[in-house]
């Protein structure tokens, strides 16, 4: 198991109980799963905890990965994502400070694991979220990166829930309008 | 439902702004309309990009030794888990069937629906999986339940016995309140971080013919509340307030729970309720 092996050859040698392929396969992802989850949580304690869940649901989910589902890294992202909102969900406090974050971060590429990611995907989701009304692009943004709730964002903009429903998903139509369109 | 309307769905599953209701709801049509599958993948490869735009952050040194020490020692838990796993393969990863780990289990599980702003004992337990995380998983699903419980590790409260531990196995977390008498867990807490329910389950205890187990919530210093039978419809643990030290109770009573809004008869468990501190 060299630095060679793909992420999705280390995934298929996980799932068969492989725990130097599991290393590599961590090595390669955990800055990654780890910026993830610490943004949305803001805690490194909880944070670590949570990342050492993660990681133990991906060795037990290695095998049900699938390309359909995207790239690997992003499979894993995604399990690590779910698992800080299932957490923020149940002990975030009522009122969270945390703000949309600089439009410039959508557009920061990370590190060296960028590689694993579809750089014209990319491209395609930076324009269009680039094409969407700011307010709109602000729900969708502080509901993925920081784990707004509808309430929660309600709270944040002053405005009904049933208002924040119809904008995120105005929002959400739009950029898959334009998505499916590029 | 139309399938802009699913398709928004989707969008908001995977963001996770759909309301608990809704996001179990929509759980069950991804399994039954491949449509709705391929909605909730198109969203999750997109947002999954956004992922790649997060800094990354180096975990702390001891990670991976955290990590590798909580997989199971067992080699044939390989077997079982590739079994568990094309049994499964829900599209959010970490939400798997509900029905399969209540399968594994003889007695009842009692769902709780947990109200997120009220319901102190909920917020109070779900940091217990946030900050207990990783104490011990058991993975696979061969062994016995006493087997897998067997397997908790005791927090250093200096409290022998009544302690609570982490076993997580079929993707859910269960917090174990261990019988104070010594023997193995009666009682589980389970919490499942994935949909936000909370079941109550029994292990090993019998309901003799014509009586119930009634289960109290004893706050510390205050008369037992009674939050409903084991087994037989509704725990209802909203309005407490979970606090270090709290006690759990079941007591034997007449069919239908005491007569007279304390117990009446033997307590047969207890288990105390461990707040998790930071840290530990």
């Amino acid at each position: 198991m060299g630095s060679g092996e793909t992420l999705e050859g280390l995934l298929v040698a996980t799932a068969n109980g492989d725990r130097v392929a599991f290393k590599t396969l961590y090595d390669r992802s955990s800055a990654k799963l780890f910026g993830v989850v610490l943004r949305i949580l803001r805690n490194r304690q909880k944070s670590e905890d949570v990342l050492q869940d993660v990681y133990l649901k991906i060795w037990q989910k290695a095998g049900s990965y699938d390309a359909a589902q995207g790239r690997p890294i992003t499979w894993m992202a995604t399990i690590a994502r779910n698992r800080a909102i299932d957490i923020i969900r149940a002990t975030r406090p009522e009122h969270s400070t945390a703000e949309p974050g600089d439009e410039e971060e959508i557009f920061r590429l990370g590190g060296q694991e960028n590689s694993n990611v579809d750089l014209g995907d990319l491209e395609s989701l930076r324009f269009c979220l680039g094409e969407m009304k700011q307010d709109d692009r602000n729900y969708v943004l502080l509901a993925y990166y920081e784990g707004f709730s509808r309430e929660e964002l309600a709270e944040r903009y002053g405005s009904p829930i049933g208002t924040i429903k119809t904008r995120l998903r105005r929002g959400l139509l739009a950029l898959r309008t334009c998505l499916e369109g590029e | 439902m139309s399938s802009h309307e699913r398709k928004l769905d989707a969008a908001e599953y995977v963001i996770g702004t759909l309301s608990q209701v809704e996001s179990t709801a929509f759980e069950a049509s991804i399994e039954s309309d491949s449509k709705t599958r391929q909605d909730v993948l198109f969203w999750q490869r997109t947002f999954g990009s956004l992922s790649a735009s997060i800094s990354p952050e180096a975990p702390p040194e001891d990670m991976w030794k955290r990590i590798s020490s909580a997989l199971p020692a067992d080699p044939k838990a390989a077997e079982a888990k590739k079994a568990e796993q094309s049994a499964k393969g829900a599209l959010k990863p970490d939400a798997g069937p509900v029905a399969a780990a209540a399968a594994a289990n003889d007695n009842a599980v009692l769902k709780l629906r947990r109200s997120r702003r009220r319901w102190r004992f909920g917020a109070i337990a779900a940091s217990i999986v946030a900050i207990g995380l990783g104490s011990i998983f058991y993975n696979g699903t061969n062994g016995t339940f006493e087997e897998r419980v067997a397997q908790i590790r005791t927090f250093g409260t200096g409290e022998g016995k009544a302690a609570g531990g982490m076993v997580a196995g079929d993707g859910k977390q269960y917090i174990a309140v261990v019988n104070a008498n010594g023997d193995q867990p009666s009682l589980v807490i389970n919490i499942d971080a994935t949909t936000g329910l909370v079941s109550v389950r029994s292990v090993g205890v019998e309901r003799p013919d014509g009586k119930s187990l009634e289960l109290w919530y004893v706050p510390e210093g205050q008369t037992p509340v009674s939050v409903g039978l084991v087994g037989e419809g509704g725990i209802d643990l909203k309005g407490l307030t979970a606090q270090n030290g709290d006690l759990l109770a079941i007591s034997l009573e007449p069919s239908g729970g005491s007569p007279t809004g304390t117990a009446t008869g033997p307590v047969i468990y207890t288990g105390k309720l461990i707040e998790n501190v930071e840290g530990q």
